[in-house]
């Protein structure tokens, strides 16, 4: 047990931060809870090492993030089912938070996973470039052009949202 | 940064679940160590066992055999083995006549990380297509995984299809970058359209997909929401334009193709159009019935209903193809709930995982897949398998069925 030694307390103390990252990126409560369980199975067998370093967190998120990018690869493509709500009558007032809530879940899962896994990573957990392109193992340019290209789908899919992203100021590349 | 997305991403991430169960993660830490310390042993003794039969050869003065890299025509998978033994790699599909195909997967070359998986080349990077009796092969002369930039990997497989027979394979062929159906009755491959260049193939990898009598094939690309959809004749290669949209199914000889966009929730009618891509009929589907995400053929051979799943998989929803309105849902049992294509005329093909969706792992932390066809019978709403257990390990991979009615 020694090998598994503070992993339990870093379950319980990061397990729900990590859930929430999981959920936003799956938008389904039991693949959320999938997503982090796998993570963390595979983190155990280098836990020693990992939290020797100081910082298992980024660790795991890395793991996290491309664990989802392989699942959606596995999946073949598709977008993860949903129980989403029915869509709400006449014209939804935005305003209204569980209504933006409902129409941004639904936005994001019309995203593909990487452009899903860089809105999370850059808007909710407010990581910059750098990080977000060390934790996905991709380029700053990778980074900048996925989340302009995710910026753009969401306006797109979801005109009610785009006062959302009217403050977003960032060095966009678009290819 | 932005205040107002962080602020509406927080208040959704609230609806995710509260806790991780610690005993719930070491479990799984304790059930996984066990497969690798059954593994292991038995590893070692084949190894040894494999070293002590190599040096009575030598000693008895008998070639050593040649190494397990060297290809070898075809290569023949005991059921429920692995298909894609690490060095190992089958021989290419020959030219001529072959036996009904199955299944075809790419592995990506078996790399042992993501990021290994967006630059493979060469022969591990080809389609491996597995016939009716178990025999192996690669596609040769067809392009498989495609060398992309990161940015680009989750659009780096080119696509291909097998006939509901198992009779005609469809892919991008290498030499020329064009799109073939391959006849494995008589080894003749009939070109589709135009050449492809490579980025295009990477943007916008169509999808394929064979009428249930294998004489029509299905191309479809672009971006969900504006996909377009070609049908081709597979006997001439001419190919012909359909409205805009997905393909939602075809009728036996496809005289009768359904069209509609499965990425929007909020469906938009159903178009039918002729062969030649005339509009016949539009129809609204009832509210309740959901096409997102489908995937396969969902009309009827006699082009009379539309079968659709539920969104939890696990009921068939039959439409009246001619009203849109539901006749009948019918419960299915085992996770078959996605509907690949008719099989029958109260049948329909599904794949499922017999070990469940993420487990077994297997060895080196490669992800072990087992895929197996299954005829659901929406009468009594149970399955059969059809076929072997398809199982393979990789990190990334992509896979095609088809031979369900071979």
């Amino acid at each position: 047990m020694v090998r598994y030694d503070g992993l339990p307390e870093f379950v319980v103390a990061r397990g729900p931060a990590l859930l929430r990252s999981a959920f936003l990126l799956t938008g389904d409560r039991h693949l959320a809870e999938d997503l982090v369980q796998t993570t963390l199975v595979k983190l155990a067998p280098r836990w020693q090492r990992v939290s020797s370093g100081g910082d298992p967190e980024s660790y795991v998120r890395k793991i996290l993030y491309n664990e989802h990018l392989n699942w959606w690869k596995r999946r073949g493509r598709h977008g993860y089912p949903t129980a989403a709500p029915p869509e709400p009558a006449g014209h939804p007032d935005i305003a209204d938070r569980a209504v933006r809530s409902m129409l941004l879940g639904q936005a994001l899962g019309r995203l593909t996973a990487k452009q899903r896994a860089m809105i999370v990573l850059r808007f909710y957990e407010d990581r910059s470039e750098i990080e977000t392109a060390r934790l996905l193992g991709c380029s700053i340019g990778t980074v900048k052009s996925q989340t302009h290209r995710a910026l753009a789908r969401l306006r797109a899919l979801e005109p009610g949202l785009v006062y959302l992203l009217t403050d977003i100021e960032i060095s966009e590349v678009a290819r | 940064m932005s205040p107002h997305l962080h602020e509406a991403l927080h208040e959704l991430a609230e609806g995710a679940p509260r806790e991780v169960s610690a005993d719930r993660v070491l479990a799984g830490v304790h059930r996984r160590r066990r497969v690798r310390l059954i593994t292991v042993p038995s590893v070692a003794a084949a190894i040894a066992a494999a070293i002590l039969i190599g040096a009575t050869l030598v000693g008895r003065g008998t070639e050593p055999a040649e190494p397990i890299e060297q290809p070898a025509p075809p290569l023949v998978t005991e059921p429920g083995k692995i298909l894609n033994p690490p060095g190992v790699l089958p021989g290419p599909l020959p030219s001529g006549m072959v036996e009904p195909i199955m299944f075809a997967f790419l592995d990506h070359c078996r790399k042992q990380s993501l990021e290994e998986t967006t630059s493979v080349s060469g022969d591990c990077a080809q389609w491996r297509v597995v016939g009716r009796s178990g025999k192996q092969w690669r596609l040769a002369d067809g392009i498989g995984s495609m060398v992309v930039k990161p940015d680009d990997y989750m659009s780096g497989d080119a696509g291909m299809a097998i006939s509901p027979d198992g009779l005609r394979l469809a892919y991008y062929r290498a030499a020329d970058r064009r799109l073939v159906v391959r006849d494995l009755s008589t080894g003749k491959a009939t070109l589709i359209g135009q050449r492809t260049t490579g980025p295009q193939l990477a943007r916008a990898p169509g999808s394929l997909l064979f009428s249930n009598d294998g004489t029509r094939l299905a191309v479809t690309s672009g971006e969900p929401g504006q996909r377009r959809t070609l049908l081709a004749d597979v006997s001439s290669g001419a190919l012909t334009a359909l409205p805009s949209g997905d393909l939602i199914g075809f009728d036996q000889d496809a005289s009768t193709i359904v069209l509609g966009n499965v990425w929007s929730r909020k469906e938009k009618p159903l178009v039918f159009a002729a062969p030649d891509g005339a509009v016949r009929v539009r129809i609204s589907l009832d509210s309740g019935v959901k096409l997102t995400g489908v995937p396969g053929n969902l009309l009827s051979p006699d082009g009379r209903t539309l079968v659709t799943p539920s969104p939890t998989l696990d009921k068939a929803v039959l439409v009246d193809a001619h009203t849109g309105k539901v006749t009948s849902v019918r419960p299915v049992r085992g996770g078959v709930g996605a509907v690949l294509a008719w099989a029958g005329p109260t049948k329909y093909f599904s794949v499922r995982s017999p070990a469940g969706a993420f487990e077994p792992r297997g060895r080196n932390d490669i992800p072990t897949e087992e895929k197996r066809g299954a005829i659901v019978d929406l009468a009594t709403g149970k399955f059969t398998y059809r076929g072997p257990t398809f199982k393979f390990q990789a990190w990334q991979s992509t896979v095609a069925f088809g031979g369900f009615l071979s």
